[in-house]
């Protein structure tokens, strides 16, 4: 894993010094003509900015980069010349935990019981209608069912208030652990998250019912049967944990797909996590929060596989031992 | 014989599947009793019906199965049920109790995530039983024992931890956990090595000879069925035909399938040919007229073609289900 | 193995989602593909018809321009379907060799390609196309393509790698082997016509990976337009506020719905194939 992020490290160093317009001189041109700086000058600006110095060799730089790094540097941002982009990504970062986590655990726990339900009614009324929904809904991207989200609940039915589907809390109320603002994120929070949770509720549902339907033919379950276990029992401890397990790797790649869903839905919904982020430093050209953002973001990914890996070795005693 | 306590009656038992080219006749007219304390050995090919016997007597058949008519009656005690009319939660309760199955694919009979150990509380705390763990505990362990297992080692294992001869010893183990009075057994050696066959042949011998146990042994394997059997009856296409104790059935079988199936198993000792019944099983689905084995026997004759036989009295407690018992003079030393 | 064309839509048609999946995508390609050329695109502004609802003139309404969205609907599949027939195509190329190669070699060939592959799928698609799509100015749909394709194929690969594993061992390439037919002949001859069934279904996955990103990306205005597809009207519909107006919604929705139709019909028609190639899910 370590490997793996070493990887992406290096390569978003390289996207933004060998990209063809590469950013650094652009922003040097730019100031030298539109600003009336000298060469050195907009150099200079233009190093403190990037925190990095286009006239030392490129393996200086990307030593001074490392370097940079492992401190938490991630430099400035062009736009907003005096914050620093870690500590801005500071500030958006929990809210797209916050969204995404609940999401995905919402989307998980609704996506197993419905799936089991449809594995033991199979064939029923209730299985086919949820197989058909489940089906259709996976198909459309997630973010066209932001926007009809939009479209419908928030502006023609008017089911929740137009406030709500604008940013990730009310501007006036003061962030903070009272209960005033907790409610005002959470209502918030919940199209994003519906969002979410419907794009990736339906494959959850898919793969739990298959799952679970394949751990019912087995013979350990006959067995237990045999031995007069309870239903419950059964259930539980011998479909569900064998029918869940293999659903926990699938956790960590749905956290990548949400990610990169989210730098279009928190668009859609101008909720500032960090896909808002993203896109808005991608529009304005803003290149070291751009480079910033997307380090973090695939970083978290990577460490969620990782995780996952892990849990699901802990999880499953064949590989445990 | 009247005398004797039947544990275990079967009576008129008919058994389909309904599928979708048809009702496949699994069991077909089983009147068959099992007495208290004796092994009965089941013997037949696949799909004559045996497996589907056994999970009906435990009511553990699935969706697509029908009991069409029939009464497994269990009695101990004085107390008489007829268990296929049971409601579900005593049936449950029933199930390892009283009659104990071990199945046949040893190998995949264990959850995966969860210990052995895990599997003996699971089975006690479902049956309401209140042991303190120390009680479970001495109970198992004297179990692993008999079985010739290290208790500690195999209770803390999760299965894939176990070989194939360890899982099948457990299986037995934990079948005789809560004292039943009956033990099926279905296939009890098959997909195990040689080496290991013989031990479990061993350990089923103990059983028998130190608890009083009434068996059921489903097998293919007449060795098996030699040594631990009091008595063998033979299915084909679903029926019984032929019943008897087990001298009489290897020494003096009367029905040609039961002679086929003596001469067909090889010996160290014997040189003469061997010898495998021609022909295949019918098609249970759309079963012929008459007796089902005609079509492969040699003696058949038009009357055994038109009206299937009913079970013939040979002597004492040896029945057989052929129109012409008498005549056939084709033993294992012909 | 090789099933006659009789055999396929007779399976086919036993499959009823993904025959009618299957139809859905032929009407949407002739659509597409076949319907511009006896219609003609009307990209005239008429200012005084902007964001009118559906009538008989107009049957979807108007957009923010006065155009005829229904005009514009027909139009507006080829670009999507040409970047996901390109990627696909591109991906399911590369997937295959790489994945053959890999699962047949072995070896360190094999470590290394995997690892190429693992590291490629860890990291997100959509945020790493919206910053290349800031650097690199897309000037066709054949660029955007080639790259989604670059970026699609590890998943394909896998999956091909593992059936490549599978049948390697088999009776038929043993022979091959032994009558020393070599390497190349036995990959491409002997091995892979025995996986079409996957490589046909992992190039509708590359397809609707596709479809994903280049309509996000054109949401998101992070790549250039060419007058009008689906995407773009979509992008227009939210940017230049039809959402807002009950009667202009269906600048917004008929978009939608296209998209929503063709990633359905996609995934049911691979989801049948599913199906007709492998004869035990078929329930026989």
């Amino acid at each position: 894993m370590l490997f793996v992020i070493y990887v992406v490290v290096t390569f978003t160093f390289f996207l933004i010094r060998l990209m063809p317009s590469n950013p650094v001189e652009v922003y040097i041109e730019d100031l030298m003509t539109n600003y009336a700086m000298s060469y050195d000058q907009a150099k200079n600006l233009a190093a403190s900015l990037f925190s990095y110095d286009i006239d030392r060799p490129l393996w200086l730089q990307y030593l001074d980069y490392m370097k940079n790094l492992l401190h938490g540097d991630l430099g400035k941002s062009i736009v907003s010349s005096n914050m620093s982009v870690s500590k801005m990504m500071a500030t958006f970062i929990p809210w797209t935990i916050f969204s995404v986590g609940s999401a995905l655990l919402i989307s998980f726990f609704l996506g197993v019981i419905l799936g089991r339900i449809m594995a033991y009614k199979r064939g029923s009324v209730l299985d086919h209608t949820l197989t058909t929904l489940a089906s259709i809904v996976t198909a459309i991207p997630s973010y066209l069912i932001a926007l009809i989200l939009l479209v419908f609940i928030g502006i023609h039915l008017k089911i929740i208030p137009l406030k709500y589907l604008r940013g990730a809390y009310s501007p006036g109320i003061k962030p903070g652990f009272n209960l005033k603002f907790i409610l005002d994120a959470i209502a918030h929070a919940v199209m994003p998250v519906t969002t979410y949770v419907i794009s990736t509720v339906g494959s959850w549902m898919l793969s739990m019912k298959s799952n679970t339907l394949n751990v019912l033919g087995e013979d350990y379950i006959l067995a237990a049967k045999a031995r007069g276990l309870r239903e419950g029992t059964i259930t539980r401890k011998y479909v569900g944990k064998n029918a869940m397990l293999p659903l926990v790797t699938s956790l960590a790649i749905s956290m990548g797909f949400v990610f990169g869903g989210s730098v279009i839905i928190e668009n859609i919904f101008s909720y500032r996590g960090m896909g808002w982020l993203l896109s808005s430093s991608i529009s304005t050209r803003d290149y070291t929060v751009m480079q910033g953002v997307f380090l973090v973001i695939t970083i978290s990914v990577v460490l969620a596989n990782f995780i996952a890996e892990l849990l699901y070795a802990k999880l499953d005693p064949r590989i445990r031992r | 014989m009247s005398k004797l306590h039947k544990i275990l009656k079967i009576e008129n038992l008919n058994v389909v599947y309904r599928i979708r080219r048809g009702d496949v006749k699994a069991v077909r007219n089983v009147n068959l009793d099992l007495i208290k304390g004796e092994t009965l050995a089941v013997m037949g090919e696949s799909g004559s019906g045996k497996t589907t016997l056994a999970m009906t007597i435990l009511r553990l058949l699935p969706d697509a199965a029908r009991v069409l008519t029939g009464k497994i009656i269990y009695s101990n005690d004085g107390k008489e049920v007829d268990l296929l009319k049971l409601d579900d939660n005593t049936m449950r309760k029933f199930r390892w109790k009283e009659i104990a199955m071990v199945f046949q694919a040893a190998q995949n009979a264990f959850n995966p995530l969860i210990t052995i150990w895990e599997h003996v509380k699971d089975t006690y705390r479902d049956h309401g039983i209140k042991a303190s763990k120390n009680e479970m505990l001495s109970k198992v362990e004297k179990l692993m024992e008999l079985v010739q297992l290290e208790s500690k080692r195999v209770l803390n294992s999760y299965p894939h931890e176990l070989s194939g001869g360890m899982k099948q010893r457990t299986l037995i183990a934990l079948a005789l956990l809560l004292d039943p009075k009956v033990l099926i057994l279905d296939e009890p050696t098959t997909a195990l090595d040689i080496l290991t066959q013989r031990n479990i042949l061993e350990l089923l011998k103990d059983i028998k000879r130190n608890l009083s146990l009434s068996m059921i042994l489903i097998s293919h394997d007449l060795a098996i069925a030699a040594e631990l059997a009091d008595r063998i009856v033979t299915f084909y296409a679903g029926s019984m035909v032929e019943l008897g104790n087990v001298n009489d059935i290897f020494y003096d079988p009367k029905h040609p399938y039961t002679q086929g199936l003596i001469r067909s198993v090889p010996t160290v000792s014997r040189e003469k040919q061997l010898y495998s019944i021609p022909g295949s099983p019918p098609d249970l689905i759309n079963l012929p007229s008459g007796c089902k084995f005609a079509p492969r026997c040699k003696f058949a004759t038009d009357k055994c073609r038109g009206e299937e036989p009913q079970l013939d009295y040979v002597k004492e407690g040896h029945y057989v289900a052929c129109y012409r018992w008498r005549d056939i003079n084709n033993g294992p030393n012909n | 193995m090789k099933s006659g064309i009789k055999l396929f839509f007779y399976h086919l048609r036993k499959n009823k989602v993904g025959f009618a999946g299957f139809i859905v995508l032929l009407a949407l390609i002739f659509m597409s593909y076949i319907l511009p050329y006896f219609v003609p695109l009307d990209m005239e502004t008429r200012v005084n018809e902007i964001f009118k609802p559906p009538s008989w003139k107009h049957p979807l309404g108007t957009d923010f321009q006065g155009r005829d969205i229904l005009n514009q609907i027909i139009h507006g599949g080829k670009d999507v379907m040409n970047v996901a027939f390109m990627a696909g195509l591109i991906s399911t190329a590369i997937a295959v060799s790489l994945g053959a190669v890999s699962g047949f070699v072995g070896g360190k060939v094999d470590m290394v390609l995997t690892s190429i592959a693992d590291i490629i799928l860890t990291i997100p698609h959509f945020p790493l196309l919206a910053v290349l799509a800031a650097f690199i100015d897309f000037k066709s749909s054949v660029g955007l393509a080639t790259l989604l394709g670059l970026l699609s194929w590890p998943g394909a690969m896998r999956s091909i790698r593992a059936q490549v594993l599978s049948l390697k061992e088999r009776d038929f390439v043993e022979a091959a082997r032994v009558l020393d037919l070599g390497t190349g002949h036995i990959v491409f001859k002997e091995i892979i016509p025995n996986m079409m069934n996957y490589i046909v279904m992992n190039m509708i996955f590359s397809m609707r990976s596709a479809v994903y990103s280049q309509v996000g990306l054109i949401i998101l205005g992070f790549v250039p337009f060419t007058s009008t597809n689906w995407g773009v009207m979509i992008h227009y519909a939210w940017s230049r506020g039809a959402i807002f107006f009950k009667g202009s919604l269906m600048y917004l929705l008929a978009p939608i719905a296209m998209i929503a139709l063709f990633q359905w019909s996609l995934v049911s028609f691979a989801r049948a194939l599913e199906g007709v190639f492998n004869p035990r899910l078929r329930g026989e």
